[in-house]
């Protein structure tokens, strides 16, 4: 036996051997292709051990295959692995096509340069499968690997025959195609040309003669003329399937004998590239040159090209979730849209108006993307893992020399498998878009990754330039492409499990909490963030407050109307609002200065010169105030837009020509809006400036400006805004544009304290205030939060404000998400004139901005705030977490609840009061059984009567039995031990009787007289057992003790009443089949039975009768009155005294073994007399019976309803331990938070300590 | 971008003048802007009155995420929110936090036989029971509201309904009178009311046929069957209703000519006809006050043209609902929008847009609005949910103001007021109910400011009037004294304008240009006399003439400009420049025509003097228009009817003077002269139509070549 199993272990595991060999010979080409579709990885531990180590180095290690170019890429300490691609592609129900891009690291999209759309390549399928291997190429480069990939078809020319003789073609290549259909689908391909066909018409054949003037000769097949890639690959295919004889060089003679002069085949498309992964300290470095992307650009336009699309996908299966780059980011839940087709783009840094085409022209627009990081959390339950105890040592052998390997000690420990990533895209983002798609029907991934566009295009409408052209597009590519790299950094975040198990201690956790912090900590190392502090920080937070200062605006003066400046703020107030402010203890006050120099806001001028208006106090004005903010030390940022001209002046330096952008058909291009009226993009024709020419303006500007010694400036439009510029003399695209914005950023915040208005990640570096900036997402239906993933990020290190308060529609959860996000407070007023801002169609969006009016509240919301976090100014927040709380119910509801409550109990009652229903029924039911052989029932009743008869004499006996433990108590009741080890006999001997009496009585009609039978003999051996109880029991009652004595008898009355109890039923029972008997059975001879036992039941009835008085007796005897209410569960209570029990119950069975029934014998151990009548009875016992279970549902619970866990209740943290509970709901909540419970009422917050 | 004002373009017709008119922008990228209207048409931004507060799908409620047609969405006063699903045949009934409360389906009738509901679209909860329509039966069924069966109401009996028409009902409103007001989908007759037993009792609110006279007089000529054919005159069919606490009814129709909706928001009118929402007492009259800037139809500014998918075209209602204090909601389904409006018609607000945002709802998803207390929530068909949107801060006062207003508590409503100018100085009925308050202490001076930054020239009218009035009984006795001197140095000036020209009569030679001038006195009031001396005589000059042209011109601009805000509130104006080519051209054109067509018809007079004849005969505008713009000043609206007068007489004057004018100097019979009066207006139009196809020719080619250009350096 042995030996076989052995052999067949032996057997299985070579098998098991080979089997892995086939995975590593799987990276042979060939046979290989078709399993990457179908081979199914068992777990990623499997994929992993398919692939190559390739590199190890910073704890980090990158696997590849080299055959797909798929990379795994993990760290050491924990083990977690992330996965270029899902390992389970394999298994996975899904149409092939859908495999390929799954397996798929490079997806391109291009055009043909006829604009015609083509379906996208994938580097599984083009590059991979075309290939066999060939064209993916793995070589080590310093610090990780390069992955080369040649996408599409190498060859240029296809083994076609493009015209051939008839003949030939049907025995060189039809005939050798033993496929039916695929002989037919090569043979579609084809358009045959038969001169010598009679039946075809003269006109046709001389049409065929002069198109293709070698029909002339012979007939000939052509291949159709419209013949796409894709049939024409099939075709191919075909060829050199079934006919491996036809070469190039038949194909050559082919074309010779039909004097083919077709032009060559029109290159297929072939784009080569190259990823290369790198290993650094945090991370890995995934980097696409751009430039090193090489095609044929003149046949193809390449328009897309996509990045790791499926790094990290999660599955719709785990609980897990996307974070994506939407306003201030958002969490996407992939198990809430499994089967849901839905997706997302973020372009980075919101618009670019040198586009003609903004995305999403026609929705409503979503939030827009300021920084360039997404990730992912799969949260895949428990795993169990190896945990080393003691780490593998080696131990020389004393006495050989040997050394000697001790395996380490580990034991297997339950962890939470919890893994994720977070990605930043470290260079060329603002070419990017990061997309979010949800596989939905196609697959159950859902995945986030870059798609980049490395050649900047548009897409243009021929007929909004040119009146005769049709309605076409027209697609043009800029010269400028960009030739530097993209670059993505995967960052690892680990469970804390896996994390502790690894002895991690600095560490990332799986959250987009982890995420914030892995890029907060990537800013940091790069030096573009610096740790704001104490000596940054005044003791107050700041607060920001745009102003409004001067419009032009009609006024009719004697009738006649006249254009005059309004001032809406003059420098005068901005003193006099700081004094009021300040007073209030209000001191830290930023100021931004809307519309106060070069024509004011309706009528504002390119900042190259600087002319403070007139109306607001002119330049000596400014010269004070800026005197007074240093005196008094708040800070004045004048705001100067350089993105944009709104008007063309004479004299401002600005020219269309020279310096606007243009778009790809040398329009000039403005700043366009949404409008909510028409729900389409509307422009102001607020005119883009080439960023080439920032510089040009601010030079300029900058003498002027500093003569006023400023301290700070404010470039709202700067910090947002990039466009390119497709001026076909000097073309930019982003990534220049984004350099021309930094430098000059860099430039002006070596001078001046710098505000900007949004902020774009690359502007962090250089500003010191971030207002307007947005800290919520889009809310789309589909996802599940809104996370201030701004906001934890640059909380410590810039100062943000978000959109002005006073303007907000939802006042009170703005003041929650200041605190939430670490963000200041923002308003926009204006000191006077407010409502000419109505006569100006772009200023009445200034709806409520009256300094005055808002002052208290300014006051108000800023305390409010400042008490919160005014403490907090250079902490960073540690944590933010979306906790679960009650709502706190409404009085009615707490009515409602009860009310419920009652009405479920009632239903509860209503149920059991059914059930009892129901079994009535059944019993029914049964009673109508017994009708249909009533026959057998005279039978049976005789025997029960019988049966009856002799648990008469047992009663009688028992009665006796009673009597005389009555009379031995009556005479001993100073000596109670004799009296109750007697009636404990009686008891017993009474019990058994009944049972057999019980047993007979239940069964069913056809075992009734073997029962009859067996009870008889219980009874007898219940009476001898009764009597020899009572003399053992008087033997014993001088030997026992008094207490023990006492006990016992205690219980034999116990015993006496559920005796009583079952006797009553026993009697029912027979009361009731005399009942059926005589309710269906109108027969004499029934009639005399049912007497019979009518008598019998009576007789029985005063046998019980007699028990009870018995027993009542020996309970009056006893007084054991405390103890009746155990009396029916008389078993439990019996704890005390076991050693007492044990004698009176052993006796019977070691007294008569051999009469006595096993059955009975069993249940004598533990439960030795109730029994019976609960597991025989069971219909007349369930009222008892059924209490305990019921017990469990009896309260209905009315408090997961309340529950609240839909991302409301949020509880962040700041480093100092201070922390908050934020309540988004309009109702009170409790939430309990490190076991204290708090109540927070509704748009309100506490705080906490931690 | 500047508010650029209407410019009227008079009688310029060679120099077309584009305006171009600039909508206004939003910058908030929120899930939607609220705004209301300015008087003049222009959409402001306005404090969110409603935020979204949270999205109900069917998950939430407690069902499961399958197929659902969600068709009507309700309220009840405790809060339970009913839902009509037609898909499943079901009503969903869920409490006030959105969990399933139990959903009615099936149920046994009154005969004791199963029955079902089959495709519900419209539910009402009324007096304690639930009304649901039960479509595709035919019938409506009422439910208690524990959702036990109550009873079924069928069809109303009556031969009234046409001949095999059918009765969907699709929407219900039920009275406290337990009066039933039913909205079948197929009948046009108006609405279904049938009393508290069933009993049908009439149709109201049927569509007015309003025909213009050229219709009428086309199907007088047709045959009985072509009239009835012209389905087009046929009234309207309702889509909805809805019931307030006074048994109004609010119904809704969406089957309006898009055009023609649109054109009575562009003109302001307020009579119901082609009204998409009508308020009907119980007697089926249309009783809607529509005194806002616009009457209320929805979208006051729509595109006609389409960019990139945009909606166009007037709104398509499809659903109303009575908010708190008098107010009331329309729903766009092309907009996905709510239109929100007081009992009076002003516009509260607007808000809603597209998108897959919290607080949108996709194109073509609305359904349905209802309110709940403070809440409102619109249905959501495509999705399959419910979006519930918070009242805010500013909608309380709103709500508040109105409520004090309503219950004429005007002190309490004018601090309500300041507060909502204080939150949003867009708010023009803010201002009106100031002004109003203010009117009612009788503070007009400083009410007539409110009203005019509101536009509301009614309102502002009256107040002026009070103020005038106070103005007159101070200084009664300065009038007659004003009419007195006027009188008297009018005709000190006639009396000297008559003997200069009595004198200059007798004048030999050439005359003084004062003389030149004051002759028109004399010729407005003896025009034939006039005429034949200023041509024979040389009265007249060129250079008077001249001089008259720009006081002529000099008088329209002031009219223009100086006319008061009565009656011209938006303070439009035309420029100088606009003014010169509305008075020049039609003048030279006059000029050539007649010159041109009198040279043909032995006409004696020439170039120049009909020139100077003309010239001389433009006088009579100036002497009246500059008075009437004056008076302007000082009227009330309803008093302006002398200004027309005024303009009336001026011009009329005028256009005799020029038709005697040229009798005179062509010397023409009264009949020929009015032929070739005729001729001229038609040479002149002849003259515009060749100069109009000229310049679009020029324009052609322009365009033609600039094409060619640009698509060369294209292809290039």
């Amino acid at each position: 036996m042995k030996r076989t199993v052995r052999f067949i272990s032996a057997l299985l595991t070579v098998l098991m051997l080979m089997s892995s060999v086939v995975i590593v010979g799987a990276a042979e080409p060939a046979e290989g292709v078709e399993d990457y579709l179908t081979y199914v990885f068992s777990s990623e531990q499997a994929k992993l051990s398919s692939m190559k180590l390739e590199r190890e180095q910073n704890g980090y290690r990158i696997y590849c295959d080299e055959y797909t170019g798929e990379i795994a890429f993990q760290k050491v300490a924990t083990g977690q692995t992330l996965f270029s691609n899902p390992y389970d592609v394999g298994s996975l129900p899904i149409a092939d096509a859908t495999k390929e891009q799954l397996l798929s690291q490079i997806i391109i999209y291009y055009q043909t340069a006829e604009g015609e759309e083509k379906d996208p390549m994938t580097s599984y399928h083009d590059a991979v499968v075309q290939g066999g291997g060939t064209q993916v190429q793995v070589e080590p480069i310093r610090n990780g690997i390069r992955v080369e990939y040649t996408i599409g078809r190498q060859e240029t020319r296809r083994l076609i025959p493009r015209m051939i003789e008839k003949n030939r073609f049907e025995t060189l290549i039809l005939e050798n195609i033993t496929n039916d259909f695929e002989r037919d689908k090569a043979k579609n391909m084809y358009v045959y040309m038969d001169p010598f066909d009679e039946t075809l018409p003269e006109k046709t054949v001389a049409e065929m003669k002069a198109k293709y003037p070698i029909t002339n000769t012979m007939a000939v097949y052509i291949c159709s003329t419209d013949i796409s890639f894709a049939e024409e690959d099939r075709l191919e295919s075909i060829i050199k399937k079934y006919c491996p004889e036809y070469t190039y060089e038949t194909l050559d003679e082919d074309h010779q004998i039909t004097e083919y002069q077709g032009s060559a085949d029109v290159a297929p498309p072939l784009f080569r590239l190259a990823l290369e992964y790198t290993i650094d300290a945090s991370g890995l470095n995934v980097r696409l040159p751009a430039n090193g992307i090489r095609f044929d650009d003149t046949a193809y336009t390449l328009t897309n090209v996509d990045i790791l699309p499926f790094m990290g996908a999660v599955s719709s299966e785990y609980d897990g979730y996307s974070f994506i780059p939407d306003g201030s980011g958002a969490i996407v839940e992939a198990k809430k849209l499994a089967g849901e087709s839905w997706g997302r783009e973020c372009d980075l840094y919101g618009y670019d108006y040198a586009y003609h085409q903004l995305m999403e022209a026609v929705t409503n627009p979503q939030e827009e993307t300021r920084f360039p990081v997404w990730g992912a959390v799969v949260d895949r339950g428990t795993t169990t893992v190896k945990k080393v105890i003691t780490p593998a040592t080696t131990e020389t052998d004393p006495e050989t020399g040997e050394e000697k390997l001790i395996p380490a000690e580990t034991e297997d420990v339950e962890v939470e498998d919890r893994k994720g990533y977070v990605a930043i895209i470290t260079e060329g983002e603002s070419l990017a878009t990061i997309r979010h798609v949800n596989g939905g029907a196609a697959h159950k991934y859902s995945y986030t990754y870059a798609r980049v566009q490395p050649r900047p295009f548009d897409t243009y409408n021929l007929s909004e330039s040119i009146d005769a052209a049709s309605n076409s597009e027209w697609t043009v590519v800029s010269p400028r492409k960009y030739v530097d790299s993209y670059r993505i950094k995967f960052i690892l975040l680990d469970g804390d499990d896996q994390a502790e198990l690894a002895g991690l201690t600095d560490y990332y956790e799986t959250s987009y909490f982890g995420m914030a912090e892995a890029y907060r900590d990537y800013l940091e190392e790069t030096g573009i963030l610096t740790r704001l502090g104490k000596e940054d920080v005044k003791d107050k937070i700041p607060l920001y407050i745009e102003l409004l200062g001067t419009l032009k605006t009609t006024e009719k003066i004697f009738s006649m109307p006249v254009t005059v400046d309004t001032p809406l703020t003059t420098f005068e107030n901005i003193k006099t609002m700081y004094d009021e402010l300040a007073e209030k203890g209000v001191d830290n006050v930023n100021f931004k200065l809307m519309g106060f120099a070069n024509g004011g806001l309706s009528n504002a001028g390119v900042p190259y010169n600087l002319k403070w208006e007139k109306a607001v106090g002119g330049n000596s004005g400014f010269r004070d105030l800026m005197e007074y903010a240093k005196e008094k030390g708040f800070e004045v940022f004048p705001d100067f837009d350089f993105v944009y001209a709104p008007n063309d002046k004479a004299f401002d330096g600005f020219s269309y020509r020279k310096h606007a952008v243009k778009t790809i058909n040398d329009q000039y291009t403005s700043k366009r809006y949404y409008d909510a009226t028409t729900q389409s993009f509307t422009r102001n024709f607020e005119i883009a400036i080439s960023a080439s020419t920032f510089d040009y303006f601010y030079t300029h500007f900058a003498k002027e400006y500093e003569k006023y010694e400023p301290t700070g400036i404010s470039l709202s439009t700067l910090g947002m805004d990039l466009n390119s510029d497709f001026d076909e003399d000097e073309p930019y695209n982003r990534e220049d544009v984004k350099q021309f914005t930094t430098d000059l950023l860099e430039k002006i915040a070596s001078s001046y304290d710098v505000m900007v208005d949004e902020g774009n990640a690359y502007t962090y570096k250089f500003v010191d205030h971030i207002v307007n900036m947005k800290f919520e997402s889009s809310h789309f239906f589909n996802a599940s939060y809104s996370v201030p993933f701004n906001g934890i990020v640059l909380h410590g290190f810039v100062n943000t404000a978000s959109t002005p308060l006073n303007e907000e529609g939802d006042i009170e959860s703005a003041l929650l998400r200041a605190i939430e996000s670490g963000s200041y407070l923002n308003f926009v007023f204006a000191y006077d004139n407010v409502e000419k801002l109505k006569q100006d169609d772009d200023l009445s969006k200034y709806y409520s901005v009256r300094y005055d009016i808002w002052f208290d509240d300014v006051i108000k919301y800023y305390n409010q705030i400042n008490d919160a976090i005014g403490d907090l100014q250079t902490a960073l927040i540690t944590g933010h977490e979306f906790v679960t709380g009650q709502r706190v119910p409404d009085a009615d509801e707490l009515e409602a609840d009860k009310k419920a409550q009652e009405e479920y109990k009632a239903a509860l009652e209503a149920a059991k009061k059914e059930e009892e229903e129901r079994e009535f029924h059944k019993l029914e039911l049964e009673k109508n059984r017994a009708e249909r052989d009533t026959s057998a029932m005279i039978d049976e009743i005789t025997a029960i009567l019988e049966s009856m008869t002799a648990s008469r004499d047992a009663f009688n006996e028992a009665v006796a039995a009673l009597a005389a433990l009555k009379d031995s108590i009556a005479a001993e009741k100073n000596a109670r031990d004799t009296a109750k080890a007697a009636a404990d006999a009686a008891q017993k001997a009474l019990d058994d009787a009944q049972a057999a009496l019980d047993a007979s009585e239940a069964e069913d009609k056809t075992e009734l007289e073997a029962d009859v039978a067996a009870k008889k003999e219980a009874l007898t051996a219940a009476q001898n057992a009764l009597t020899e109880a009572q003399t053992a029991l008087d033997a014993k009652a001088g030997e026992v003790e008094y207490e023990k004595s006492y006990k016992a008898a205690e219980n034999a009355a116990k015993k006496v009443i559920s005796a009583a109890e079952g006797v009553e039923t026993i009697v029912e029972n027979a009361q009731h089949k005399v009942e059926i008997t005589k309710e269906h059975k109108s027969a004499a001879a029934v009639a005399a039975n049912a007497a019979k036992v009518e008598s019998v039941a009576d007789e029985i009835e005063t046998l019980k009768t007699a028990v009870e008085n018995g027993m009542k007796t020996v309970e009056d005897l006893y007084s054991i009155e405390d103890k009746k209410e155990e009396a029916p569960a008389p078993d439990e209570p019996e704890a005390d005294e076991p050693t007492t029990d044990e004698p009176t119950t052993d006796e019977p069975a070691t007294d008569e073994p051999t009469t006595d029934e096993p059955a009975t014998d069993e249940p004598t151990t533990d439960e030795p007399t109730t029994d019976e009548p609960t597991t025989d009875e069971p219909t007349t016992d369930e009222p008892t019976t059924d209490e305990p279970t019921e017990e469990e549902p009896d309260e209905l619970d009315t408090t997961s309803k309340y529950i609240v866990d839909d991302g409301s209740i949020v509880l962040v943290t700041y480093e100092t331990g201070k922390a908050f509970i934020l309540n988004y709901n309009e109702f009170t909540v409790s939430v309990t938070v490190d076991g204290q419970t708090y109540t927070v009422d509704a748009y309100s917050f506490v705080t906490l300590n931690r | 971008m500047k508010r650029k004002g209407f410019i009227s373009i008079g009688f310029s017709v060679l120099v077309l003048v584009m305006t171009a008119m600039m909508l206004m922008t939003s910058v908030s990228a929120a899930a939607y802007t609220t705004y209301t209207y300015s008087y003049d048409g222009y959409p402001l931004q306005s404090p969110d009155a409603y935020v979204p507060s949270r999205v109900v799908d069917m998950e939430t409620i407690g069902l499961t995420n399958d197929a659902y047609d969600l068709r009507d969405l309700e309220v009840d006063k405790e809060g339970n929110v009913y839902l009509v699903d037609g898909r499943n045949n079901q009503v969903i009934v869920a409490d006030r936090y959105y969990r399933l409360k139990f959903t009615i389906s099936s149920f046994i009738n009154e005969y004791g036989v199963p029955d079902s509901l089959a495709a519900p679209s419209g539910v009402c909860i009324a007096n304690g029971y639930i009304y649901v329509c039960d479509t595709d039966n035919n019938r409506i069924v009422m439910f208690d509201t524990d959702g036990n069966y109550f009873k079924i109401i069928p069809k109303p009996e009556s031969n009234y309904f046409a001949e095999g028409s059918l009765y969907r009902p699709v929407a219900v409103a039920v009275d406290k009178y337990n009066r039933l007001f039913v909205v079948s989908s197929t009948t046009y007759q108006g609405i279904i009311v049938m009393d508290d037993k069933a009993n049908f009792s009439g149709f109201i609110g049927a569509q007015k046929v309003s025909l213009n006279l050229w219709q009428i007089i086309w199907r007088s000529i047709q045959t009985e069957q072509q009239r009835n054919q012209s389905e087009e005159y046929i009234s309207s069919e309702f889509n909805n209703i809805a019931i307030d606490d006074e048994g109004f009814i609010y119904v809704t129709t969406s089957s309006i000519d898009e055009e023609k909706q649109q054109s009575v928001i562009n003109n302001r009118d307020k009579a119901g006809d082609y009204a998409p929402v009508k308020k009907l007492n119980s007697s089926g009259t249309d009783v809607m006050n529509r005194n806002g800037f616009w009457p209320p139809s929805g979208e006051v500014m729509v595109a006609n043209m389409s960019l990139s998918g945009t909606p166009t075209g007037a709104s398509k209602i499809i659903d109303v609902a009575v908010g708190p204090e008098g107010t009331w909601s329309i729903i766009d389904e092309k907009r996905s929008k709510v239109y929100t409006y007081d009992k009076n018609g002003n516009m509260l607000f607007i808000f809603g847009d597209f998108g897959q945002k919290l607080g949108n709802i996709p194109a073509n998803g609305i359904e349905a609005i209802t309110y709940s207390g403070d809440q409102m929530m619109l249905l959501d068909k495509l999705n399959s949910s419910f979006v519930v949107y918070r009242r805010t801060e500013y909608g309380n006062i709103l709500v508040k103001a109105l409520e004090n207003q309503n219950k004429r508590q005007f002190d309490a409503a004018v601090v309500d007021w300041t507060q909502i100018l204080q939150r949003n100085s867009n708010f023009d009925a803010a201002y009106i109910g100031i002004g109003d308050a203010l009117s009612r202490s009788a503070d007009y001076e400083e009410a007539m400011d409110y009203y005019k930054s509101a536009y509301n020239v009614a309102n502002y009218s009256s107040a002026f009037r009070e103020v005038r009035k106070e103005w007159v009984s101070k200084w009664i006795w300065t009038i007659p004294l004003v009419v007195i001197v006027v009188c008297v140095l009018l005709s000190k000036f006639f009396k000297y304008a008559n003997r200069v020209n009595k004198e200059t009569q007798l004048k030999v030679g050439k005359k003084s240009f004062k003389e030149e001038l004051l002759y028109g006195f004399h010729l407005i009031f003896h025009p034939f006399d006039g005429f034949w001396d200023l041509k024979h005589e040389q009265r007249g000059s060129v250079r008077a003439g001249i001089v008259y042209v720009i006081i002529t011109i000099v008088a329209f601009f002031y009219q223009s400009v100086g006319t008061g805000y009565i009656f011209n509130p938006n303070g439009t104006y035309m420029s100088i420049f606009g003014q010169i080519i509305s008075v020049v051209v039609p003048l030279i054109l006059w000029v050539v025509a007649n010159w041109c067509l009198t040279t043909l018809f032995d006409g004696e007079g020439s170039f120049k003097d009909i020139f100077i004849a003309t010239t001389y005969s433009l006088l009579p505008v100036p002497m009246l228009v500059i008075p009437s713009v004056i008076f302007s000043n000082i009227l009330a609206q309803n008093e302006g009817q002398l200004i027309s007068l005024l303009v009336g007489i001026a011009f009329v004057w005028a256009g005799m003077l020029i038709f005697f004018g040229m009798m005179v100097t062509h010397d023409y019979s009264l009949g020929k002269n009015f032929i070739t009066t005729l001729g001229t207006i038609v040479a002149m139009a002849f003259i515009i139509f060749v100069a109009v196809l000229f310049s679009s020719l020029v324009s052609q080619m322009v365009s033609f070549v600039s094409s060619i250009i640009v698509e060369l350096s294209y292809r290039a």
